[in-house]
């Protein structure tokens, strides 16, 4: 059970001194939120799965280097490195449903597939794959900022300061983002 | 607040429009769910696995600075034997050397000094300094 009085910060330095289950609670707080960021930001469960946990065990080997004054925007910025290299070794920019085996499914058909049940599924199905799709269809640098501010819950400063960007240029890929996504989501909002 | 005046936006107007759009983004991406149990747990066996290793290191760190602290010492106490050494022997060296040209001739120590010499000559011609410096009376004392 993660111990929500503690800072990150906290947790982190109370790593550093030998407590590992320190580690376990700051890796449970941005479990969802950095692994569904991967996740739009991959296009691939597997590769999220993957990324994840190379970004944890930097996290784990360069803990005691840390002295950022954000732990999340700190998470962020070695998540981001991570995913560069990550496009490095693959393709220059890989889609939502670009998948390196063709036998593999898209993203989309991933997560739907993940769901509860079946009635759950077809119910959700609809909304889920358009959404996906909306997100798949921004461009790399927007989709990255949507997220962040989206899934990551990072403020706009914390974004502008991961992407070593101006505020100004966070808002403005926001603003874009957002922009397409509401035209091709009309109907649900 | 509007950081640019000629920007189009501002931070409070693209959070306004975010609230009916973020729910439906967490909706779509809750089926991704999260890593899988073998994931996390590889990450915990990695944490445990750098904890053991640090406690190891802080451990064995006393016992490191010990040892080097030791080399230390000992590599100074060598230098300075080595010194002493290096020196005694420089002075033994020495000493021999001062014994060994107490023995040898003086090239110069047959060779009359120059002053004797020219009184010499002065004495063989009459002009002897001495002679020339005393007075009669002395000369009469010396035959009484």
């Amino acid at each position: 059970m993660p111990d929500d009085s503690m800072s990150d910060a906290a947790l982190l330095a109370a790593f550093v001194r030998g407590n590992a289950s320190a580690l376990d609670d700051l890796v449970e707080r941005y479990r969802l939120a950095l692994f569904s960021w991967l996740t739009g930001m991959t296009g691939n469960r597997a590769d999220a799965e993957d990324l994840f946990q190379d970004i944890w065990f930097r996290v784990i080997r360069h803990a005691a280097r840390f002295n950022d004054v954000s732990f999340k925007a700190w998470l962020w910025k070695i998540a981001r490195n991570i995913v560069i290299d990550f496009r490095r070794k693959r393709k220059p920019d890989v889609s939502l449903d670009a998948t390196e085996d063709e036998d593999a499914q898209p993203l989309v058909t991933q997560l739907v597939a993940a769901g509860a049940g079946p009635a759950e599924a077809v119910e959700r199905d609809d909304l889920t794959n358009r959404v996906m799709r909306a997100v798949e269809s921004l461009p790399p640098v927007q989709r990255e900022v949507f997220l962040m501010r989206v899934q990551g819950n990072l403020s706009f400063g914390e974004i502008a300061g991961t992407l070593d960007i101006p505020l100004n240029t966070a808002l403005g890929r926001m603003h874009d983002a957002m922009t397409k996504l509401k035209k091709q989501l009309a109907e649900e909002i | 607040m509007n950081p640019n005046p000629t920007c189009p936006y501002t931070q409070e107007g693209i959070e306004k429009e975010l609230e009916a759009l973020a729910p439906l983004v967490h909706r779509a991406f809750e089926r991704a769910s999260g890593p899988s149990p073998k994931t996390l747990a590889a990450i915990r066996e990695e944490a445990r696995r750098q904890v053991f290793l640090r406690g190891r290191t802080r451990r064995l760190m006393p016992l490191f600075r010990s040892v080097a602290a030791a080399a230390s010492l000992a590599l100074l106490l060598a230098g300075a034997i080595h010194i002493h050494w290096i020196r005694v022997d420089g002075r033994h060296a020495r000493d021999v050397a001062h014994l060994l040209n107490l023995g040898a001739a003086q090239p110069t120590s047959g060779v009359p000094d120059s002053s004797a010499l020219a009184n010499s000559l002065l004495d063989v011609q009459g002009l002897s300094e001495e002679a020339f410096l005393a007075t009669a009376d002395e000369t009469e004392s010396l035959w009484l």
